[in-house]
Protein backbone atom coordinates (compact mmCIF):
# COMPACT_ATOMS: atom_id res chain seq x y z
CA UNK A 1 0.00 0.00 0.00
CA UNK A 2 1.81 3.30 -1.18
CA UNK A 3 -0.28 5.45 1.99
CA UNK A 4 -2.35 5.32 5.12
CA UNK A 5 -6.08 5.95 4.42
CA UNK A 6 -7.26 7.83 6.91
CA UNK A 7 -11.05 6.20 7.31
CA UNK A 8 -13.39 9.10 6.04
CA UNK A 9 -16.31 9.05 8.48
CA UNK A 10 -19.19 7.24 7.02
CA UNK A 11 -22.61 9.14 7.31
CA UNK A 12 -24.31 6.07 6.69
CA UNK A 13 -26.12 6.41 10.30
CA UNK A 14 -27.17 10.15 9.80
CA UNK A 15 -30.33 10.48 8.01
CA UNK A 16 -30.63 13.82 7.93
CA UNK A 17 -27.70 13.76 5.90
CA UNK A 18 -28.25 13.94 1.65
CA UNK A 19 -28.79 10.98 0.03
CA UNK A 20 -27.49 10.73 -3.33
CA UNK A 21 -28.23 7.81 -5.98
CA UNK A 22 -25.77 7.00 -8.07
CA UNK A 23 -26.84 5.43 -11.40
CA UNK A 24 -23.46 3.59 -13.05
CA UNK A 25 -23.28 0.19 -14.83
CA UNK A 26 -19.66 0.15 -14.12
CA UNK A 27 -18.79 -1.36 -10.70
CA UNK A 28 -15.67 0.23 -10.07
CA UNK A 29 -17.23 3.75 -11.16
CA UNK A 30 -19.80 3.49 -8.70
CA UNK A 31 -17.62 2.21 -5.69
CA UNK A 32 -15.39 4.99 -6.67
CA UNK A 33 -17.74 7.53 -6.59
CA UNK A 34 -19.64 5.91 -3.53
CA UNK A 35 -16.51 6.09 -1.83
CA UNK A 36 -15.82 10.11 -2.76
CA UNK A 37 -19.51 11.03 -2.31
CA UNK A 38 -19.73 9.54 2.18
CA UNK A 39 -16.24 11.17 1.99
CA UNK A 40 -18.10 14.29 1.58
CA UNK A 41 -20.91 13.59 4.12
CA UNK A 42 -23.68 11.98 1.47
CA UNK A 43 -25.87 9.00 2.06
CA UNK A 44 -25.42 7.35 -0.98
CA UNK A 45 -27.24 4.16 -2.61
CA UNK A 46 -26.21 2.71 -6.40
CA UNK A 47 -28.07 1.69 -9.10
CA UNK A 48 -26.44 -0.58 -11.84
CA UNK A 49 -29.71 0.42 -14.20
CA UNK A 50 -32.27 2.48 -15.03
CA UNK A 51 -34.67 -0.20 -14.47
CA UNK A 52 -33.25 -0.62 -11.17
CA UNK A 53 -32.84 2.82 -9.88
CA UNK A 54 -36.68 3.20 -10.98
CA UNK A 55 -37.28 0.76 -8.99
CA UNK A 56 -35.92 1.95 -5.93
CA UNK A 57 -36.62 5.33 -6.42
CA UNK A 58 -39.76 4.13 -4.74
CA UNK A 59 -38.76 3.80 -1.92
CA UNK A 60 -36.40 6.31 -1.24
CA UNK A 61 -36.35 9.85 -1.60
CA UNK A 62 -32.73 10.95 -2.91
CA UNK A 63 -31.66 14.98 -2.92
CA UNK A 64 -29.65 14.55 -6.25
CA UNK A 65 -28.54 11.70 -8.63
CA UNK A 66 -25.67 11.23 -10.54
CA UNK A 67 -26.66 9.21 -13.71
CA UNK A 68 -24.33 7.54 -16.21
CA UNK A 69 -25.35 8.31 -19.86
CA UNK A 70 -24.12 5.20 -21.37
CA UNK A 71 -26.62 2.20 -19.73
CA UNK A 72 -27.72 -1.09 -20.61
CA UNK A 73 -31.19 -1.81 -21.41
CA UNK A 74 -33.00 1.90 -20.73
CA UNK A 75 -30.69 4.34 -22.25
CA UNK A 76 -29.33 7.30 -19.92
CA UNK A 77 -31.84 9.86 -21.83
CA UNK A 78 -34.77 7.46 -21.48
CA UNK A 79 -33.71 6.81 -17.70
CA UNK A 80 -33.49 11.05 -17.49
CA UNK A 81 -37.21 11.41 -18.99
CA UNK A 82 -38.49 8.35 -16.36
CA UNK A 83 -37.26 9.99 -13.60
CA UNK A 84 -38.09 13.74 -14.68
CA UNK A 85 -41.74 12.38 -15.02
CA UNK A 86 -41.73 10.77 -11.74
CA UNK A 87 -39.78 13.28 -9.65
CA UNK A 88 -39.81 16.46 -11.57
CA UNK A 89 -37.89 18.15 -8.86
CA UNK A 90 -34.92 16.07 -8.07
CA UNK A 91 -31.82 17.39 -10.30
CA UNK A 92 -30.04 14.78 -12.00
CA UNK A 93 -26.41 15.17 -12.48
CA UNK A 94 -24.97 13.50 -16.22
CA UNK A 95 -22.10 11.69 -16.33
CA UNK A 96 -20.81 11.06 -19.76
CA UNK A 97 -17.44 9.75 -21.19
CA UNK A 98 -18.68 10.71 -24.34
CA UNK A 99 -17.55 14.37 -25.23
CA UNK A 100 -20.54 14.06 -28.10
CA UNK A 101 -22.09 17.26 -27.99
CA UNK A 102 -25.15 16.08 -29.30
CA UNK A 103 -26.32 13.92 -26.09
CA UNK A 104 -25.19 16.47 -23.49
CA UNK A 105 -27.33 18.44 -25.23
CA UNK A 106 -30.54 16.94 -25.35
CA UNK A 107 -29.61 15.63 -21.54
CA UNK A 108 -29.28 19.06 -20.21
CA UNK A 109 -32.61 20.15 -22.70
CA UNK A 110 -34.46 17.61 -20.83
CA UNK A 111 -34.06 18.72 -17.38
CA UNK A 112 -30.66 17.55 -16.66
CA UNK A 113 -29.16 19.74 -13.64
CA UNK A 114 -25.69 19.80 -15.03
CA UNK A 115 -23.25 17.64 -17.06
CA UNK A 116 -20.13 16.23 -16.27
CA UNK A 117 -17.51 14.42 -18.39
CA UNK A 118 -15.67 11.35 -17.36
CA UNK A 119 -12.79 11.17 -15.78
CA UNK A 120 -14.47 13.06 -13.46
CA UNK A 121 -13.04 15.25 -11.50
CA UNK A 122 -13.42 14.78 -7.67
CA UNK A 123 -13.90 18.94 -7.12
CA UNK A 124 -15.90 19.39 -9.73
CA UNK A 125 -18.14 16.53 -9.20
CA UNK A 126 -18.31 18.19 -5.02
CA UNK A 127 -19.56 21.08 -6.14
CA UNK A 128 -21.73 20.26 -8.79
CA UNK A 129 -23.75 18.05 -6.12
CA UNK A 130 -23.22 20.48 -3.60
CA UNK A 131 -25.30 23.19 -5.71
CA UNK A 132 -27.57 20.39 -6.51
CA UNK A 133 -28.67 19.20 -3.54
CA UNK A 134 -29.21 22.69 -2.24
CA UNK A 135 -31.36 23.85 -4.92
CA UNK A 136 -32.93 20.62 -4.28
CA UNK A 137 -33.78 21.58 -0.71
CA UNK A 138 -34.52 25.27 -1.71
CA UNK A 139 -37.18 23.81 -4.24
CA UNK A 140 -39.35 22.00 -1.12
CA UNK A 141 -39.10 25.64 0.86
CA UNK A 142 -39.88 27.25 -2.08
CA UNK A 143 -43.45 24.95 -2.56
CA UNK A 144 -43.69 25.37 1.27
CA UNK A 145 -43.34 29.09 1.23
CA UNK A 146 -45.61 29.45 -2.29
CA UNK A 147 -48.20 27.22 -0.38
CA UNK A 148 -48.35 29.22 2.38
CA UNK A 149 -48.33 33.04 1.05
CA UNK A 150 -51.26 31.89 -1.70
CA UNK A 151 -52.98 30.80 2.07
CA UNK A 152 -54.63 27.51 0.48
CA UNK A 153 -54.26 24.99 2.45
CA UNK A 154 -53.54 21.49 0.33
CA UNK A 155 -57.18 19.76 0.12
CA UNK A 156 -58.61 21.64 2.99
CA UNK A 157 -55.71 20.68 5.29
CA UNK A 158 -56.68 23.15 8.23
CA UNK A 159 -54.29 24.23 11.17
CA UNK A 160 -51.43 26.01 11.79
CA UNK A 161 -50.30 24.97 15.12
CA UNK A 162 -46.84 23.43 15.24
CA UNK A 163 -47.86 19.60 14.70
CA UNK A 164 -49.91 20.70 12.02
CA UNK A 165 -47.33 22.63 10.36
CA UNK A 166 -44.49 20.11 10.36
CA UNK A 167 -46.80 17.40 8.51
CA UNK A 168 -47.54 19.87 5.49
CA UNK A 169 -44.28 20.46 5.61
CA UNK A 170 -43.23 16.72 5.39
CA UNK A 171 -46.02 16.47 2.82
CA UNK A 172 -44.13 19.03 0.53
CA UNK A 173 -41.20 17.22 0.89
CA UNK A 174 -42.75 13.37 -0.19
CA UNK A 175 -45.70 14.60 -2.85
CA UNK A 176 -43.50 15.28 -6.00
CA UNK A 177 -41.79 12.34 -5.34
CA UNK A 178 -42.77 8.30 -6.41
CA UNK A 179 -41.96 7.22 -2.56
CA UNK A 180 -44.72 5.32 -0.94
CA UNK A 181 -46.36 6.50 1.96
CA UNK A 182 -47.67 5.10 5.31
CA UNK A 183 -50.00 7.27 7.27
CA UNK A 184 -50.52 6.26 10.54
CA UNK A 185 -52.90 8.52 13.02
CA UNK A 186 -55.96 7.99 15.18
CA UNK A 187 -60.00 7.24 13.35
CA UNK A 188 -61.29 10.21 12.06
CA UNK A 189 -57.52 12.46 12.27
CA UNK A 190 -57.92 13.30 8.65
CA UNK A 191 -55.44 10.57 7.15
CA UNK A 192 -57.53 10.27 4.08
CA UNK A 193 -57.36 13.78 3.37
CA UNK A 194 -53.54 13.99 3.81
CA UNK A 195 -53.47 10.82 1.53
CA UNK A 196 -55.25 13.16 -1.08
CA UNK A 197 -53.36 15.96 -0.62
CA UNK A 198 -50.25 13.94 -1.07
CA UNK A 199 -51.83 12.77 -4.76
CA UNK A 200 -52.52 16.59 -5.45
CA UNK A 201 -49.41 17.86 -4.82
CA UNK A 202 -47.99 14.75 -6.92
CA UNK A 203 -46.82 14.91 -10.45
CA UNK A 204 -49.61 12.06 -10.67
CA UNK A 205 -52.60 14.61 -9.54
CA UNK A 206 -54.57 14.66 -13.27
CA UNK A 207 -54.27 10.17 -12.80
CA UNK A 208 -56.37 8.34 -11.03
CA UNK A 209 -56.72 8.53 -7.60
CA UNK A 210 -58.50 5.02 -6.26
CA UNK A 211 -58.76 4.65 -2.28
CA UNK A 212 -59.95 1.07 -1.01
CA UNK A 213 -60.64 0.99 2.50
CA UNK A 214 -59.51 -2.80 3.62
CA UNK A 215 -61.69 -2.88 6.43
CA UNK A 216 -64.15 -2.64 4.57
CA UNK A 217 -63.82 -5.62 1.91
CA UNK A 218 -64.66 -8.97 2.92
CA UNK A 219 -61.10 -11.50 3.62
CA UNK A 220 -62.36 -13.47 1.41
CA UNK A 221 -62.56 -10.78 -1.39
CA UNK A 222 -59.77 -8.63 -0.78
CA UNK A 223 -57.01 -10.00 -3.48
CA UNK A 224 -59.77 -9.71 -6.40
CA UNK A 225 -60.47 -6.35 -5.32
CA UNK A 226 -57.08 -5.01 -5.09
CA UNK A 227 -55.77 -7.07 -7.90
CA UNK A 228 -59.02 -8.47 -10.12
CA UNK A 229 -60.15 -11.67 -11.47
CA UNK A 230 -60.22 -13.66 -14.35
CA UNK A 231 -63.55 -14.05 -15.60
CA UNK A 232 -64.38 -17.44 -13.84
CA UNK A 233 -61.59 -17.37 -11.43
CA UNK A 234 -64.59 -18.42 -8.88
CA UNK A 235 -68.36 -18.94 -8.77
CA UNK A 236 -69.59 -14.99 -9.41
CA UNK A 237 -67.08 -14.23 -11.28
CA UNK A 238 -68.79 -13.93 -14.52
CA UNK A 239 -66.87 -11.57 -16.61
CA UNK A 240 -62.69 -9.98 -15.63
CA UNK A 241 -62.57 -7.62 -13.17
CA UNK A 242 -60.16 -4.70 -12.65
CA UNK A 243 -58.57 -4.53 -9.63
CA UNK A 244 -57.68 -1.48 -7.63
CA UNK A 245 -54.12 -1.52 -8.49
CA UNK A 246 -54.89 -1.89 -12.40
CA UNK A 247 -57.38 0.79 -12.21
CA UNK A 248 -54.52 3.09 -10.07
CA UNK A 249 -52.56 2.92 -13.17
CA UNK A 250 -50.65 6.04 -13.53
CA UNK A 251 -52.26 7.25 -10.56
CA UNK A 252 -52.77 6.75 -6.85
CA UNK A 253 -53.65 3.95 -4.69
CA UNK A 254 -55.09 5.17 -1.10
CA UNK A 255 -55.04 1.51 1.32
CA UNK A 256 -56.43 2.75 3.96
CA UNK A 257 -57.08 0.17 7.11
CA UNK A 258 -54.27 -1.89 5.35
CA UNK A 259 -53.85 -3.64 8.70
CA UNK A 260 -56.85 -5.25 8.28
CA UNK A 261 -55.50 -6.97 5.19
CA UNK A 262 -55.33 -10.68 5.21
CA UNK A 263 -52.41 -12.45 5.11
CA UNK A 264 -52.39 -13.77 1.58
CA UNK A 265 -53.71 -10.36 1.01
CA UNK A 266 -50.46 -9.28 2.60
CA UNK A 267 -48.06 -11.36 0.88
CA UNK A 268 -49.19 -10.53 -2.63
CA UNK A 269 -49.19 -6.96 -1.99
CA UNK A 270 -45.42 -7.39 -0.78
CA UNK A 271 -44.74 -9.20 -4.34
CA UNK A 272 -46.65 -6.26 -5.65
CA UNK A 273 -44.64 -3.69 -4.50
CA UNK A 274 -41.18 -5.59 -5.39
CA UNK A 275 -41.80 -6.16 -9.05
CA UNK A 276 -44.57 -3.68 -9.49
CA UNK A 277 -46.38 -6.43 -11.38
CA UNK A 278 -48.73 -9.01 -10.69
CA UNK A 279 -51.54 -11.44 -11.90
CA UNK A 280 -55.47 -11.51 -11.36
CA UNK A 281 -57.13 -14.08 -9.16
CA UNK A 282 -57.29 -17.11 -11.51
CA UNK A 283 -54.34 -16.91 -13.49
CA UNK A 284 -54.38 -15.02 -17.04
CA UNK A 285 -51.27 -13.00 -18.37
CA UNK A 286 -49.22 -10.91 -15.69
CA UNK A 287 -49.94 -7.45 -15.33
CA UNK A 288 -47.85 -4.15 -15.00
CA UNK A 289 -49.16 -1.24 -13.17
CA UNK A 290 -47.60 2.27 -12.61
CA UNK A 291 -48.95 3.17 -9.53
CA UNK A 292 -48.05 5.19 -6.13
CA UNK A 293 -48.91 3.24 -3.20
CA UNK A 294 -50.01 5.40 -0.04
CA UNK A 295 -51.40 3.41 3.08
CA UNK A 296 -52.81 4.20 6.43
CA UNK A 297 -53.89 2.61 9.45
CA UNK A 298 -55.39 3.60 13.13
CA UNK A 299 -53.20 1.17 13.96
CA UNK A 300 -49.39 1.24 15.29
CA UNK A 301 -48.34 -1.26 12.14
CA UNK A 302 -45.09 -1.40 14.18
CA UNK A 303 -47.53 -3.24 16.93
CA UNK A 304 -49.20 -5.23 14.69
CA UNK A 305 -45.48 -6.33 13.17
CA UNK A 306 -44.44 -7.66 16.96
CA UNK A 307 -47.81 -9.35 17.45
CA UNK A 308 -47.73 -11.39 14.44
CA UNK A 309 -50.59 -10.12 12.60
CA UNK A 310 -48.88 -8.27 10.02
CA UNK A 311 -45.74 -8.94 7.91
CA UNK A 312 -42.42 -7.25 8.99
CA UNK A 313 -40.99 -7.22 5.25
CA UNK A 314 -44.26 -5.54 3.92
CA UNK A 315 -44.33 -3.26 7.31
CA UNK A 316 -40.59 -1.85 5.76
CA UNK A 317 -41.88 -1.66 2.10
CA UNK A 318 -44.66 0.62 3.27
CA UNK A 319 -42.73 2.61 5.90
CA UNK A 320 -40.50 4.03 3.76
CA UNK A 321 -41.56 7.66 4.65
CA UNK A 322 -44.09 7.24 7.60
CA UNK A 323 -46.45 10.29 8.48
CA UNK A 324 -48.02 10.41 11.52
CA UNK A 325 -50.85 12.14 11.67
CA UNK A 326 -51.21 13.95 15.50
CA UNK A 327 -54.53 13.84 17.12
CA UNK A 328 -57.08 16.47 17.21
CA UNK A 329 -56.22 16.93 21.39
CA UNK A 330 -52.40 17.80 20.23
CA UNK A 331 -53.59 20.65 17.93
CA UNK A 332 -54.38 23.50 20.35
CA UNK A 333 -55.83 25.75 18.56
CA UNK A 334 -56.69 23.78 15.59
CA UNK A 335 -59.91 22.82 16.35
CA UNK A 336 -60.87 26.49 16.79
CA UNK A 337 -60.01 27.01 12.75
CA UNK A 338 -61.27 23.87 11.83
CA UNK A 339 -64.38 24.49 13.31
CA UNK A 340 -64.43 27.40 11.45
CA UNK A 341 -63.78 25.84 8.14
CA UNK A 342 -66.56 23.92 8.76
CA UNK A 343 -68.84 26.75 9.87
CA UNK A 344 -67.61 28.57 6.58
CA UNK A 345 -68.66 25.59 4.45
CA UNK A 346 -72.34 24.69 5.54
CA UNK A 347 -72.77 28.61 5.38
CA UNK A 348 -75.65 29.67 2.70
CA UNK A 349 -73.77 31.67 -0.41
CA UNK A 350 -72.86 35.48 0.55
CA UNK A 351 -73.94 35.04 4.21
CA UNK A 352 -71.90 35.21 7.63
CA UNK A 353 -70.81 31.48 9.18
CA UNK A 354 -71.78 31.20 12.50
CA UNK A 355 -69.51 32.38 14.70
CA UNK A 356 -68.41 30.48 18.45
CA UNK A 357 -68.55 32.20 21.41
CA UNK A 358 -65.70 32.54 23.61
CA UNK A 359 -66.79 30.00 26.08
CA UNK A 360 -67.52 27.89 23.40
CA UNK A 361 -64.13 27.73 21.62
CA UNK A 362 -62.78 27.69 25.81
CA UNK A 363 -65.00 24.17 25.98
CA UNK A 364 -64.05 22.85 22.46
CA UNK A 365 -60.44 23.41 23.44
CA UNK A 366 -60.32 21.48 26.65
CA UNK A 367 -62.26 18.39 25.28
CA UNK A 368 -60.11 15.72 24.27
CA UNK A 369 -61.97 15.21 20.64
CA UNK A 370 -61.22 10.95 20.71
CA UNK A 371 -63.17 10.60 17.25
CA UNK A 372 -60.67 13.70 16.22
CA UNK A 373 -61.52 15.91 12.96
CA UNK A 374 -64.53 13.60 12.11
CA UNK A 375 -66.32 14.28 15.84
CA UNK A 376 -65.64 17.67 15.35
CA UNK A 377 -67.35 17.96 12.40
CA UNK A 378 -70.18 16.24 13.99
CA UNK A 379 -70.69 18.17 16.15
CA UNK A 380 -70.42 21.79 14.10
CA UNK A 381 -73.14 19.98 11.50
CA UNK A 382 -75.50 19.70 14.81
CA UNK A 383 -74.51 22.76 16.69
CA UNK A 384 -75.49 25.10 13.56
CA UNK A 385 -79.00 23.18 13.27
CA UNK A 386 -79.70 23.73 16.99
CA UNK A 387 -78.46 27.57 17.25
CA UNK A 388 -80.53 29.48 18.27
CA UNK A 389 -78.68 32.86 16.71
CA UNK A 390 -75.69 33.49 14.43
CA UNK A 391 -73.29 32.40 17.59
CA UNK A 392 -72.86 28.94 18.53
CA UNK A 393 -73.50 28.84 22.51
CA UNK A 394 -71.63 26.36 24.92
CA UNK A 395 -75.67 24.74 24.88
CA UNK A 396 -75.20 23.68 20.89
CA UNK A 397 -72.44 21.58 21.49
CA UNK A 398 -73.26 18.21 22.00
CA UNK A 399 -73.50 16.97 26.05
CA UNK A 400 -70.43 14.99 25.99
CA UNK A 401 -68.43 18.11 24.87
CA UNK A 402 -69.71 20.26 27.36
CA UNK A 403 -69.66 17.85 30.24
CA UNK A 404 -66.45 15.42 29.35
CA UNK A 405 -65.91 14.17 32.47
CA UNK A 406 -69.57 13.36 32.85
CA UNK A 407 -70.39 11.46 29.78
CA UNK A 408 -67.58 10.58 27.67
CA UNK A 409 -68.31 9.04 24.39
CA UNK A 410 -67.64 5.33 23.72
CA UNK A 411 -64.36 6.25 21.92
CA UNK A 412 -62.93 8.11 25.37
CA UNK A 413 -64.25 5.02 27.27
CA UNK A 414 -62.17 2.71 24.60
CA UNK A 415 -59.43 4.96 25.05
CA UNK A 416 -59.45 4.59 28.57
CA UNK A 417 -59.81 0.46 28.93
CA UNK A 418 -56.19 0.00 29.63
CA UNK A 419 -57.05 1.54 33.15
CA UNK A 420 -60.53 0.09 33.09
CA UNK A 421 -62.17 -1.39 36.28
CA UNK A 422 -65.46 -3.43 35.68
CA UNK A 423 -68.16 -1.23 36.58
CA UNK A 424 -71.34 -2.96 37.97
CA UNK A 425 -70.21 -5.85 37.12
CA UNK A 426 -69.51 -4.40 33.17
CA UNK A 427 -66.47 -4.12 31.67
CA UNK A 428 -66.49 -0.89 29.39
CA UNK A 429 -66.11 -3.02 26.08
CA UNK A 430 -69.53 -3.97 27.14
CA UNK A 431 -70.79 -0.12 27.64
CA UNK A 432 -68.99 0.40 24.06
CA UNK A 433 -70.94 -2.58 22.65
CA UNK A 434 -74.45 -1.31 24.18
CA UNK A 435 -73.88 2.19 22.96
CA UNK A 436 -73.02 0.86 19.35
CA UNK A 437 -76.08 -1.27 19.60
CA UNK A 438 -77.72 1.64 20.53
CA UNK A 439 -77.10 3.84 18.14
CA UNK A 440 -77.92 1.35 15.25
CA UNK A 441 -81.27 0.81 16.03
CA UNK A 442 -81.81 4.61 16.59
CA UNK A 443 -80.02 4.77 12.68
CA UNK A 444 -82.27 1.64 11.65
CA UNK A 445 -79.33 -0.26 11.21
CA UNK A 446 -77.85 2.73 8.82
CA UNK A 447 -74.21 2.53 9.38
CA UNK A 448 -72.79 5.79 8.94
CA UNK A 449 -75.77 7.40 10.36
CA UNK A 450 -74.80 5.28 13.47
CA UNK A 451 -71.26 6.03 12.93
CA UNK A 452 -71.55 9.93 12.97
CA UNK A 453 -73.94 9.59 16.18
CA UNK A 454 -71.12 7.87 18.11
CA UNK A 455 -68.56 10.09 16.62
CA UNK A 456 -66.29 7.46 14.95
CA UNK A 457 -65.76 6.73 11.39
CA UNK A 458 -67.04 3.74 9.38
CA UNK A 459 -63.55 1.43 9.33
CA UNK A 460 -63.84 2.07 12.95
CA UNK A 461 -67.49 0.86 13.33
CA UNK A 462 -66.95 -2.31 10.87
CA UNK A 463 -63.59 -3.08 12.95
CA UNK A 464 -65.86 -2.56 16.61
CA UNK A 465 -68.72 -4.66 14.57
CA UNK A 466 -66.28 -7.32 14.08
CA UNK A 467 -65.06 -7.04 17.35
CA UNK A 468 -68.43 -7.83 19.26
CA UNK A 469 -69.38 -9.95 16.29
CA UNK A 470 -72.46 -7.76 15.27
CA UNK A 471 -71.67 -8.00 11.71
CA UNK A 472 -74.80 -9.24 10.57
CA UNK B 1 -3.90 -10.42 -39.30
CA UNK B 2 -1.04 -8.45 -41.27
CA UNK B 3 2.19 -8.60 -39.57
CA UNK B 4 2.56 -5.38 -37.65
CA UNK B 5 -0.56 -6.30 -35.97
CA UNK B 6 0.34 -9.91 -35.39
CA UNK B 7 3.22 -8.64 -33.34
CA UNK B 8 1.45 -6.43 -31.16
CA UNK B 9 -0.89 -8.60 -30.68
CA UNK B 10 2.13 -11.06 -29.76
CA UNK B 11 3.25 -8.02 -27.50
CA UNK B 12 -0.25 -8.63 -25.45
CA UNK B 13 -0.46 -11.92 -24.89
CA UNK B 14 3.36 -12.02 -23.71
CA UNK B 15 2.54 -9.19 -21.32
CA UNK B 16 -0.35 -11.75 -19.87
CA UNK B 17 2.51 -14.19 -18.85
CA UNK B 18 3.40 -14.39 -15.03
CA UNK B 19 7.08 -13.18 -14.64
CA UNK B 20 8.99 -9.67 -14.30
CA UNK B 21 8.66 -7.42 -17.26
CA UNK B 22 10.40 -4.80 -18.05
CA UNK B 23 8.67 -1.44 -18.66
CA UNK B 24 9.59 1.61 -19.38
CA UNK B 25 9.78 4.12 -16.33
CA UNK B 26 7.29 6.47 -17.70
CA UNK B 27 4.68 4.37 -16.97
CA UNK B 28 4.31 4.95 -13.44
CA UNK B 29 5.08 8.96 -13.98
CA UNK B 30 1.24 10.31 -13.56
CA UNK B 31 0.38 7.86 -10.71
CA UNK B 32 -1.63 9.43 -8.42
CA UNK B 33 -3.20 7.80 -6.10
CA UNK B 34 -5.28 9.30 -3.61
CA UNK B 35 -4.91 8.43 0.11
CA UNK B 36 -9.51 8.23 0.79
CA UNK B 37 -9.23 5.10 -2.31
CA UNK B 38 -5.98 3.94 -1.96
CA UNK B 39 -7.65 0.82 -0.24
CA UNK B 40 -9.79 0.50 -3.65
CA UNK B 41 -7.33 0.30 -5.75
CA UNK B 42 -5.09 -3.26 -5.70
CA UNK B 43 -8.83 -4.84 -6.59
CA UNK B 44 -9.19 -2.32 -8.74
CA UNK B 45 -5.75 -3.43 -10.39
CA UNK B 46 -6.73 -6.99 -10.18
CA UNK B 47 -10.30 -6.78 -11.97
CA UNK B 48 -8.47 -4.89 -14.78
CA UNK B 49 -5.44 -7.52 -14.87
CA UNK B 50 -8.05 -10.06 -15.37
CA UNK B 51 -10.24 -7.96 -17.94
CA UNK B 52 -7.46 -7.94 -20.39
CA UNK B 53 -8.13 -11.63 -21.28
CA UNK B 54 -11.60 -10.82 -21.92
CA UNK B 55 -10.22 -7.92 -23.91
CA UNK B 56 -8.36 -9.76 -26.11
CA UNK B 57 -11.13 -12.75 -26.55
CA UNK B 58 -13.21 -9.69 -27.74
CA UNK B 59 -10.44 -8.76 -30.16
CA UNK B 60 -10.16 -11.96 -31.43
CA UNK B 61 -13.83 -12.39 -31.92
CA UNK B 62 -14.28 -8.72 -33.60
CA UNK B 63 -16.56 -8.40 -30.48
CA UNK B 64 -16.26 -4.09 -31.11
CA UNK B 65 -19.25 -3.42 -28.76
CA UNK B 66 -17.59 -5.35 -26.23
CA UNK B 67 -14.10 -3.56 -26.37
CA UNK B 68 -16.09 -0.08 -27.06
CA UNK B 69 -17.45 -0.58 -23.44
CA UNK B 70 -14.81 -1.88 -21.75
CA UNK B 71 -13.12 1.18 -22.90
CA UNK B 72 -15.37 3.23 -21.91
CA UNK B 73 -15.79 2.11 -18.26
CA UNK B 74 -11.78 2.99 -18.51
CA UNK B 75 -12.38 6.67 -18.62
CA UNK B 76 -14.49 6.31 -16.10
CA UNK B 77 -13.17 4.90 -13.59
CA UNK B 78 -9.22 4.88 -14.81
CA UNK B 79 -8.09 8.68 -13.63
CA UNK B 80 -10.65 7.88 -10.59
CA UNK B 81 -8.32 5.29 -9.16
CA UNK B 82 -5.55 7.63 -9.57
CA UNK B 83 -4.49 6.58 -12.84
CA UNK B 84 -4.61 9.20 -15.66
CA UNK B 85 -3.32 7.40 -18.64
CA UNK B 86 -5.89 4.61 -17.79
CA UNK B 87 -8.57 6.57 -18.91
CA UNK B 88 -6.60 8.02 -21.79
CA UNK B 89 -5.99 4.24 -23.09
CA UNK B 90 -9.87 3.67 -22.65
CA UNK B 91 -10.78 6.51 -24.48
CA UNK B 92 -8.39 5.46 -27.63
CA UNK B 93 -9.52 1.98 -27.20
CA UNK B 94 -13.59 2.94 -27.44
CA UNK B 95 -12.34 5.54 -30.29
CA UNK B 96 -10.75 2.35 -32.14
CA UNK B 97 -13.09 0.30 -31.41
CA UNK B 98 -15.86 2.32 -32.88
CA UNK B 99 -13.52 2.56 -35.92
CA UNK B 100 -13.34 -0.82 -36.00
CA UNK B 101 -9.68 -0.20 -36.74
CA UNK B 102 -7.89 -3.46 -36.03
CA UNK B 103 -4.26 -2.04 -36.24
CA UNK B 104 -5.05 0.48 -33.41
CA UNK B 105 -7.30 -1.65 -31.19
CA UNK B 106 -3.79 -4.00 -31.37
CA UNK B 107 -1.75 -1.10 -30.26
CA UNK B 108 -4.18 0.03 -27.69
CA UNK B 109 -4.49 -3.48 -26.57
CA UNK B 110 -0.64 -3.70 -26.15
CA UNK B 111 0.09 -0.41 -24.65
CA UNK B 112 -3.09 -1.31 -22.12
CA UNK B 113 -2.00 -4.93 -21.19
CA UNK B 114 1.96 -3.03 -20.33
CA UNK B 115 0.43 -0.83 -18.16
CA UNK B 116 -1.94 -2.83 -16.15
CA UNK B 117 0.76 -5.40 -15.64
CA UNK B 118 3.20 -3.35 -14.48
CA UNK B 119 0.44 -1.41 -11.95
CA UNK B 120 -0.29 -4.38 -10.90
CA UNK B 121 2.83 -5.46 -9.70
CA UNK B 122 3.70 -2.36 -8.02
CA UNK B 123 0.29 -1.27 -6.44
CA UNK B 124 -1.65 -4.45 -6.55
N1 LIG C 1 -56.88 19.39 9.15
C1 LIG C 1 -58.15 19.28 8.71
N2 LIG C 1 -58.80 20.37 8.29
C2 LIG C 1 -60.07 20.27 7.85
N3 LIG C 1 -60.78 19.14 7.80
C3 LIG C 1 -60.20 18.03 8.21
C4 LIG C 1 -58.84 18.03 8.68
N4 LIG C 1 -58.52 16.78 9.02
C5 LIG C 1 -59.61 16.03 8.78
N5 LIG C 1 -60.63 16.75 8.28
C6 LIG C 1 -61.97 16.24 7.96
O1 LIG C 1 -62.30 15.30 8.97
C7 LIG C 1 -63.00 14.19 8.46
C8 LIG C 1 -62.25 12.91 8.76
O2 LIG C 1 -61.06 12.87 8.00
P1 LIG C 1 -60.54 11.53 7.30
O3 LIG C 1 -61.65 10.73 6.78
O4 LIG C 1 -59.46 11.94 6.38
O5 LIG C 1 -59.93 10.82 8.60
P2 LIG C 1 -59.22 9.39 8.72
O6 LIG C 1 -58.11 9.56 9.67
O7 LIG C 1 -58.93 8.86 7.37
O8 LIG C 1 -60.35 8.52 9.42
P3 LIG C 1 -60.48 6.91 9.53
O9 LIG C 1 -59.28 6.43 10.29
O10 LIG C 1 -61.72 6.74 10.30
O11 LIG C 1 -60.53 6.39 8.14
C9 LIG C 1 -63.17 14.44 6.99
O12 LIG C 1 -64.42 15.05 6.81
C10 LIG C 1 -62.07 15.45 6.68
O13 LIG C 1 -62.43 16.26 5.60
Amino acid sequence: MITDRTPSSSPAGDVTAPLVLVIDDDEDTRALLHRWLTGDGYRVECAESGESALRSLHRMLPDAVCLDLELPGWSGLETLARIRAHHPRLPVVILTADSAVGTVVSAVKSGAWDYLVKPIDRTKLSTTLRNAVERSRMAVQLAQLEREASGHPPMGLVGESPAMRSLLRQIDRVAPTDVTVLIQGESGTGKELVARAIHECSARRAEPWVAVNCAAVPETLQESELFGHERGAFTGAATRHLGRFEQANRGTLFLDEVAELSPSAQAKLLRVLQERRFHRVGGGAEVASDFRLIAASHRDLADEVAAGRFREDLYFRLAVFDLAVPPLRERGGDVVSIARAFLAERAAPGARPLRLSSETQMCMMSYPWPGNVRELRNAMERASVVAASDEIAVADLPQRVRQPAAAPAPEVRAAASVAAAPAGGRTLDDLERDAIVDALRKAHNNRTEAGRALGIGRSTLYRKLKKYSLES
Amino acid sequence: MSNDEESRAGVLSRSLQPGPLRVSHDVFARVAIDPDTADLVPAFLARRRSELVSLMHAFGRSDYDALRKSGHNLVGSGAGYGFPRLSELGAELSAAARDKDRAALAATLATLSEHIVAWHERYG
